[in-house]
């Protein structure tokens, strides 16, 4: 903040407006009211130009998500839903040597490819992909969790400043920016109370220009460095950058528990309205369909938790899925959470049910939007993708 | 009863005298008071001017002395804000929004965040750059490029 002040120097002259350090500009654009608005600011200058492109996943508001699942007949062609009044549905053919994806973010897929041996990023509506080094790992297993791409517009294609984040080996990060020969390590600092471990991450989202993740226990983490500073390309080795955490889970968990013998199934971070929130997903019962939500908003400077009613999402619904990218989304139903659960109807066949249980709803009835019987040998997790052509 | 009361000097060297608990709303202060010895003057704030330090100042008094407990004081205290960032011009707003953030006085940089973004409502892109005295700096392709982009928004 300083240096941003330093730069714009006497605060008394009087002949020019002063330049505003980058973190002024966001919380000035992130009150505009409407696109119209955010299109005359982008249009203005070069520097606010890219600004805009490289914070354009919060700026604007993102188009409603689709669902999108292997298709019945064959494990090439997936099935995309579109939820809009009613329900839509179109088709996209994977790449060849694509044989399952392991996580989404946005607009975008990731996968390993089965010839070259590295990640490919595809999108599903462009086709366009591109490909990233691959991470050195443990084992073959289910390796990859999360994975994060800065933008959802069409902004691969330039040499902007494209951040990726990835999960791996549960609780693992690095992130790399686009045309980075390698990925940068995350280190997590270690605590001394062993319940302070980090063993799973359950999420990871980019906020302000840093990542922040959620650990098994609730606590949020941020890695300490903004990660769209520039860094010294000539290096062959970067140092890795240090987690650090931001807030614990208090005792939130234990006083807003739906029912007594409710667990934590889940924690998801999503941003909303450039607000950082935290979704505890609870299990309910044994049976796969008894779930509740609770929705908390991240207080950094008092280091709090403010309970956010399911009514207060400031008309954004929110789409959860497994391991795939947690979003928040405008939608005619809004003041919701989208999920999805399956139930084993028979050996072989799954039974995958979208869910919403929205502001309308008395809990525990979330409504079933509709249902997916699959073959087992077809299910893979089903995703939430931003359909974003461009 | 006595309270504390903290010197704070503008980057022209003027004294401002105030209560502890109105000046600690500024994390910046609190730190200051808190890690370095003062000046024996007062706290040096070097990048803040005297106009704007009274603004601050004013600011804070009135948030520090008014804590509102039900939603008729609440309003109030808004319809303060709203008087306060009446009275201002441009500069002053533009200049009060970089002191507060170097201050990190929240209440106020969300105030005069909020104020620049209501000020853009409804400008055209020359007007948002002289409202923020900037040049045009695209070259003529990269301006047609953006204005393509933006032509739904404008037409």
């Amino acid at each position: 903040m300083i240096m941003g002040l330093a730069s714009s120097c006497s605060l008394t002259d009087h002949n020019y407006a002063p330049e505003l350090p980058d973190d002024v500009l966001h919380s000035i654009v992130r009150r505009l009211s409407s696109l119209v608005c955010f299109a005359a600011f982008r249009s203005v200058c070069k520097s606010w130009r890219s600004f805009s492109l490289k914070h354009y996943s919060y700026l604007v508001p993102p188009p409603p998500p689709w669902w999108m699942l292997p298709a019945k007949s064959t494990p090439t062609v997936y099935d995309l839903y579109a939820f809009d009044n009613d329900i839509k549905f179109y088709h996209c053919k994977i790449p060849d040597n694509c044989e399952q994806f392991f996580a989404s973010s946005g607009s975008w897929l990731i996968f390993i490819d089965s010839k070259g041996g590295r990640f490919r990023v595809w999108n599903p509506l462009s086709l366009s992909n591109i490909s990233l080094p691959l991470l050195r790992r443990r084992g073959n297993a289910d390796i990859y969790g999360k994975f994060i791409v800065s933008c959802t517009g069409p902004l691969i294609k330039n040499d902007e400043d494209v951040l990726f984040g990835l999960v791996y080996n549960a609780n693992k990060l690095a992130y790399m920016k686009l045309g980075d020969k390698e990925w940068t390590m995350i280190e997590v600092d270690c605590f001394p109370r062993p319940s302070t471990k980090i063993e799973r991450i359950h999420d990871l989202v980019l906020h302000n220009g840093r990542f922040y993740f959620v650990n098994q226990c609730g606590m949020v983490f941020v890695c300490g460095k903004d990660v769209y500073a520039p860094h010294d390309q000539d290096h062959h080795y970067r140092c890795p950058i240090k987690a650090i955490k931001v807030i614990d889970p208090g005792n939130i968990i234990s006083t807003n528990k739906p029912t007594s013998h409710a667990s934590v199934y889940m924690y998801y971070l999503v941003e909303v309205e450039g607000k950082l929130m935290l979704v505890i997903w609870f299990s309910t019962s044994n049976a796969h369909l008894g779930s509740d939500f609770r929705v908390f908003k991240l207080d950094f400077s008092e280091k709090e938790w403010e309970v956010v009613g399911i009514r207060n999402l400031q008309d954004f619904s929110l789409f959860l899925s497994h391991n795939y990218g947690t979003m928040a989304a405008r939608v005619p139903r809004r003041n919701g959470i989208y999920f999805k659960r399956f139930e084993v109807a028979e050996d072989e066949i799954w039974n995958h049910k979208v869910m919403i249980y929205d502001h309308l709803l008395k809990w525990p009835n979330p409504t079933v939007l509709f249902e997916v019987i699959k073959l087992k040998r077809y299910c893979v997790h089903p995703v939430w993708i931003i359909p974003r052509h461009t | 009863m006595s309270t504390k009361k903290i010197t704070l000097l503008s980057s022209d060297r003027e004294q401002f005298i105030v209560d502890e608990a109105v000046a600690i709303q500024s994390q910046t202060i609190k730190n200051l008071i808190e890690d370095t010895v003062p000046d024996e003057d007062g706290i040096p704030l070097p990048v803040v001017h005297s106009r704007i330090l009274a603004k601050v100042t004013e600011y804070l008094t009135k948030h520090a002395n008014y804590k509102p407990h039900n939603d008729a004081a609440k309003e109030e205290l808004k319809n303060w804000d709203v008087k306060f960032l009446g009275k201002l011009d441009n500069n002053t707003l533009f200049d009060l929004i970089l002191a507060a953030n170097y201050l990190d006085i929240k209440g106020l940089l969300d105030l005069t965040c909020q104020a620049v973004a209501d000020l853009m409502k409804g400008m055209s892109v020359e007007e948002v750059r002289k409202l923020f005295n900037i040049e045009n700096d695209f070259t003529p392709e990269e301006e047609e490029a953006v204005r393509k982009e933006n032509q739904w928004a404008f037409d």
